[in-house]
């Protein structure tokens, strides 16, 4: 049997837990799509998930020799969107943390925290346009431009959504350095 | 390929990847070996085994020896590997030697 569940969840940790609490359940995973969660019964407990940030698109080919790597440990990708894969292995074959150093978490939690960072640029740039568009409408023509104060409010409010995203990973990175100095 | 940090102390992860690598083998293959060896205390990541098989690759530490039975990729350490472990055990001598000496624990 076949279960939808529609849900949006922004934070990824959070999504994994959530994942991995349904799995628990018995209800795994097999089908992501914007929001679109597709689960199958399974024994409970069967697999365990993990979602990925890749640097690169799941197509291309830096992705795809990853991918394969991770295949042969008994990893399977079950589905994608833009560069977010969702990971799972059967927990029968032992813990599943894509990574276990100190090193790599921070590498990993970096790529998280660049794009949420490079968003958040992006919005307050088109919002500053946005704005300039404004002041310049009512220092020669007078008038008083809503549309655009509304996109760039809109816009506003979705930079610091993302900058809240980006900053949990930078804290976390952070507390990694600090540990980094006296453990590996 | 820089050979210049044969020197200098190698990461848990990289010191048990060169040692399983003394005999070709694929990556699911390192990370029971290491699971093995280290008495179950060493868990490696997939994620992080990628990019430390990366980075070896690239110092010239280890190669790829072709494929095995079952078509995995299969990596073998080189010489200069090799001298980066004789290395590291020499750290890791000293280290022990002090650790012993000063706190009087028994080997």
């Amino acid at each position: 049997m076949k279960h939808t569940v529609w849900r949006w969840i922004s934070d990824y940790e959070k999504e994994e837990k959530w994942l991995n609490e349904m799995a628990a359940k018995g209800l795994s995973l097999y089908s992501f799509f914007y929001g679109k969660y597709t689960f199958e019964e399974t024994e409970p407990g069967k697999y365990i998930y993990q979602i990925e940030l890749l640097e690169n698109l799941p197509k291309a080919p830096e992705s795809v020799v990853y991918l394969r790597f991770l295949e042969d440990t008994g990893v399977v990708c079950v589905a994608s969107v833009l560069r977010w894969v969702y990971l799972r292995k059967e927990a029968a074959s032992g813990p599943f943390e894509l990574y276990t150093d100190i090193d790599s978490k921070i590498k990993r939690l970096s790529t998280v925290k660049n794009l949420w960072f490079t968003l958040v640029w992006i919005e307050f740039i088109i919002a500053a346009v946005n704005l300039a568009t404004v002041i310049y409408a009512w220092i020669t023509i007078h008038q008083m431009l809503w549309t655009n104060i509304g996109c760039a409010v809109f816009l506003v409010i979705m930079g610091l959504l993302l900058l809240w995203l980006g900053l949990k990973p930078a804290r976390k990175i952070k507390s990694l350095r600090r540990e980094q100095l006296i453990c590996e | 390929m820089t050979l210049t940090l044969e020197k200098s102390p190698l990461t848990e992860a990289a010191y048990y990847i060169l040692l399983s690598l003394y005999q070709p083998m694929h990556g699911y293959g390192i990370m029971q070996n290491v699971k093995i060896m280290s008495g179950d205390r060493v868990n490696l990541g997939p994620g992080t085994l990628y990019g430390a098989i990366n980075t070896l690759l690239e110092k010239g530490w280890i190669v790829s020896a072709g494929e095995s039975d079952s078509r995995k990729k299969e990596y073998q350490i080189t010489e200069s590997g090799q001298k980066a472990v004789r290395y590291e055990i020499e750290r890791l001598e000293e280290l022990l030697a002090n650790g012993r000496k000063i706190t009087g624990a028994k080997s």
